[in-house]
């Protein structure tokens, strides 16, 4: 075999390991799950302490968000259509939720913290709700967090525009008063089911 | 009673002011709801949705798109590898089967204005100029609405809707 066809064949495997090593970090197993005799689910294996700055500059920990429950969101101000549609479904769930949706914090979390500094992101949470809390951080903070909750993101450049955009996963996080993880929804789930799970945590 | 009918002209003034046409013909096509969402004063891309019905029986393509409002339009989809959202240019343009309608929506093929010149504000009208394969050209102006809204049809968060007093868009104005 000529040497750059062995070379070649190597990287495939090592990209091929590296893409199933991802896709299975990116899976949640059934023993990632706790559920309670009822079936509710009552913790999934994610989340957990983080460091961040949220959008008035202010320097939080996830101990500011105890007490209520949590929709966390993480995307970028620069993302054209995906990140508008998600945070739109956040507010219509607060929406579905009435009186109850003060005891519901929407949180978003960004994946650009080097655009999204607290000045941009508070432009931009404004424009969907009057609620919503943006998150940023340092580099690091923010590969942190989104370990945690198992969050894929990377930078993608196109030399055809001056701009960079961004691929990620899109889930949207439920955090109980306690700060555990207790459900995460794919990006189109109906704001009405979002709603819905948040009352049956409620009644417990 | 003078009151009533003074306040009845201001409304019909007011809602003819705002009206946009939410139909451009096009040959066989109609191009149907253009609209686009708000944005900050810091991104660099909007979107535009629309519909596009080919009452033909060719087969015709959306190829390009140009719009005085950014320094570049393109056509894109959203594809879902795995649960990693990922945006795509459309190479050969969108199609547009005969006889069908195609429709560009969040989270689906949407045009995308790269490098915006302005920010695009709830209310305001986007001009694109639409170039199709067989049909030609034409340009025709979405609406801005809010930055989360689901659109002209769709349920959105606040009441009031940018001109949007009757149903469906003013073409009985």
């Amino acid at each position: 075999m000529k040497k750059s066809t062995r070379i070649g064949l190597i990287l495939a495997i090592i990209l091929v390991a590296a893409l199933a090593a991802l896709a299975e970090w990116l899976v949640i197993r059934d023993d990632d799950i706790t559920k309670n005799p009822n079936g509710l689910i009552t913790s999934v294996k994610m989340g957990g302490a983080f460091n961040l700055i949220d959008h008035k500059g202010n320097t939080v920990t996830e101990k500011n968000f105890l007490g209520n429950y949590v929709l966390v969101f993480f995307g970028y101000t620069f993302c054209p259509d995906v990140c508008p549609t998600a945070l739109a479904d956040v507010a219509l769930v607060l929406d579905e939720l009435g009186r109850d949706s003060m005891a519901v914090t929407p949180i978003m979390i960004t994946i650009d913290p080097k655009r999204d500094k607290p000045d941009v992101l508070s432009e931009y949470i404004t424009l969907f709700h009057d609620r919503i809390i943006g998150l940023t951080g340092t580099e690091k903070q923010i590969k942190e967090v989104a370990e945690k909750y198992r969050v894929f993101y990377r930078r993608v450049d196109d030399q055809e525009y001056s701009f960079y955009l961004m691929d990620h996963t899109s889930f949207i996080y439920l955090v109980d008063p306690k700060g555990t993880v207790i459900s995460l929804f794919r990006y189109g789930t109906p704001p009405s089911e979002i709603a819905d799970t948040i009352r049956k945590h409620m009644k417990g | 009673m003078f009151l009533k009918i003074l306040f009845s002209f201001i409304m019909i003034a007011f809602i003819h002011s705002s009206a946009v046409a939410s139909e451009f013909q096009l040959g066989n096509l109609t191009i149907s709801d253009p609209w686009s969402r708000a944005t900050s004063s810091h991104q660099m891309s909007g979107v535009v949705y629309l519909r596009i019905l080919n009452s033909g029986n060719q087969t015709d393509r959306l190829i390009k798109a140009v719009s005085i409002h950014s320094e570049k339009v393109t056509l894109h989809d959203m594809i879902l590898d795995g649960d990693i959202m990922k945006m795509q240019s459309i190479k050969n343009g969108v199609e547009i089967p005969a006889n069908s309608e195609v429709e560009l929506k969040p989270g689906a093929k949407h045009i995308m204005l790269m490098g915006l010149k302005r920010r695009l504000d709830r209310g305001q009208t986007v001009s694109v100029t639409l170039h199709f394969q067989h049909a030609g050209m034409t340009e025709i102006k979405a609406l801005v609405f809010d930055a989360g809204s689901r659109g002209p049809k769709g349920k959105n968060l606040k009441g009031n809707m940018p001109g949007n007093h009757s149903k469906n868009g003013h073409k009985s104005h």
